[in-house]
């Protein structure tokens, strides 16, 4: 079955047993966090959480966070099979992804988000540029719980929430977004609401870019490397992560050095001094990248369709842009290309897809909602 | 900036970082000399948030507090005059009016205080940081929200 019929007969069912009084719920399975946006006591709310320490915690019966040091490499080896269930926001273990979406509905009706997974209607993010049989895999696990599923797209629900006007009406976004996860970081271009498409060789394929040499791991592993060459100190990847998401937009946007306190895998307490120097380094190979991926992939558009893409500007979403400065140096990038284009970041980045993809289902649901 | 109690439930979970600045200014508000442990805290906020009695000790094992501990951290906030005590079964713990407006204040200027810091650093740096502007609701039509859904 191909995955248009698979969406088509997913959403056929579910307008079918749409009610207005439907709770509306957005998740974007991340590989690292798994993401989503509720409504709760009158409130948009965003909640995140560490796909494998949850699943961890729950195995070895004990709390474990994200650890700096030997524990670090210790716990990490033991939660290796469990880690990494879903890769580049496809399901890569079924079983695992099931147990842990019970558990994410036992909590999410402990907490009061909802009564019975009866009631919601559930808006599924997945990439546009993954492989469709995992796609509809990836779907079924939730479809175990949830009955009423409408499928979007990441980039497509996160642009969709931003303004997009033409003769002063509004209409359906025709934009470039991205999108700088974990483990992959897309480029997709969205023409009147959906993924452009281009011909080739009697085949329709989608104009989408991803790399994952830029994603958020390999930044990461960088950080890791430099702060190993520069300082002579080994310390772990979560810790490397977590000095990225701490400190690198005090020391690469607002350019401050920063003196922090860490401990090596050894667990010997070390001093190190961040500075502007090493986060250019570590963020540099992103940047170029993507700048040069860019015009590749607008020159693929027909020109009237390309002038319409890039008469608004380019936004984009994900955990890496927290980093303030980033949307800006890669627009400066793309000018030393002599592409004069616009980037800007996402409001609150890393849920860009799923306020988005609520709004959607919101909207969705008062519209079709009987 | 409005500040209500879902906000706050959301801010201290996921940052901690209001606990913080509650605790240092509870310390004095309660008498106390050591400072008000996590658990307290998210007592307090648990409270605010209205969960009822039944459901609060199944969401504190879910965020994994002992039953024991929690009850006697309960005492010692009701020793404090924090909490009052509940009137009727089912009835929300409730938490003394005087703290919930300390602790909205706290919500408040905190809040404000890292907003204004933000711009206030970048201001004096003239660094431009370029993120999107305010996002208004763009209302769909039946047939867009069809095809933005993918089977219009």
């Amino acid at each position: 079955m191909s995955f248009q019929s698979y969406k088509q007969d997913l959403y056929d069912e579910t307008k079918k047993h749409l009610k207005k009084t439907d709770i509306s719920l957005a998740i974007e399975p991340g590989s690292n966090n798994f993401k989503m946006t509720y409504f709760l006591n009158g409130e948009t709310a965003n909640f995140e959480e560490l796909t494998c320490y949850r699943l961890i915690r729950q195995a070895f019966k004990r709390e474990l966070k994200p650890v700096w040091g030997k524990v670090a490499v210790d716990s990490a080896n033991k939660g290796k099979e469990l880690e990494w269930f879903i890769e580049g926001g496809v399901v890569k273990n079924e079983e695992l992804l099931k147990t842990y979406m019970q558990m994410m509905n036992e909590s999410m009706i402990k907490t009061g988000i909802y009564n019975s997974s009866g009631e919601v209607i559930l808006a599924i993010i997945l990439p546009a540029r993954a492989k469709e049989k995992l796609k509809i895999k990836t779907i079924e696990c939730f479809k175990k719980i949830y009955g009423k599923i409408i499928v979007l797209d990441e980039v497509t629900s996160m642009l969709a929430s931003y303004p997009c006007y033409e003769d002063g009406k509004k209409v359906l976004p025709t934009r470039l977004g991205g999108d700088f996860g974990a483990y992959t970081r897309d480029w997709v271009i969205v023409v009147d609401g959906l993924v452009a498409t281009k011909k080739v060789k009697d085949r329709v394929v989608e104009i989408c870019d991803s790399r994952r040499s830029d994603a958020g791991i390999h930044i990461d592993e960088l950080i890791q490397r430099l702060i190993g060459e520069h300082y002579g100190v080994e310390i772990s990847l979560d810790m490397a992560r977590e000095i990225k998401e701490l400190y690198w937009n005090m020391v690469f946007t607002y350019r401050k050095k920063k003196k922090i306190r860490l401990v090596d895998t050894s667990n010997r307490p070390e001093e190190i001094e961040l500075t502007p120097a090493i986060a250019d380094e570590s963020l540099a190979p992103t940047i170029e990248s993507s700048a040069s991926d860019i015009p590749k992939l607008l020159d693929l558009l027909d020109i009237s369709v390309r002038n319409r893409v890039i008469e608004d500007e380019m936004i984009i979403s994900g955990g890496l842009m927290k980093i303030e400065g980033l949307a800006g140096a890669i627009e400066v990038a793309l000018k030393e290309e002599e592409y004069d284009y616009s980037i800007i970041a996402a409001i609150n980045p890393k849920f860009g897809s799923t306020d988005g993809g609520f709004t959607i289902t919101r909207q969705f649901k008062e519209a079709f909602g009987k | 900036m409005k500040v209500d109690e879902t906000l706050l439930f959301n801010l201290i979970f996921k940052t901690g970082e209001l606990m913080y600045y509650t605790a240092k200014k509870l310390k004095y508000a309660a008498g106390r000399k050591q400072k008000y442990k996590s658990l307290q805290l998210t007592i307090i906020f648990l409270c605010l948030k209205k969960i009822k009695k039944d459901k609060f000790f199944e969401v504190m094992a879910s965020l994994g507090k002992r039953k024991d501990n929690v009850l006697r951290a309960h005492g010692k906030l009701l020793e404090d005059g924090i909490l009052d005590i509940e009137v009727d079964e089912g009835v929300y713990y409730k938490v003394n009016p005087k703290i919930k407006q300390e602790i909205m204040k706290i919500a408040e200027e905190k809040l404000y205080h890292v907003e204004k810091e933000q711009i206030e650093f970048a201001e004096s740096k003239e660094i431009e940081i370029k993120v999107a502007e305010k996002r208004e609701e763009t209302e769909y039509s039946k047939e867009q929200l069809e095809k933005l859904v993918g089977v219009g």
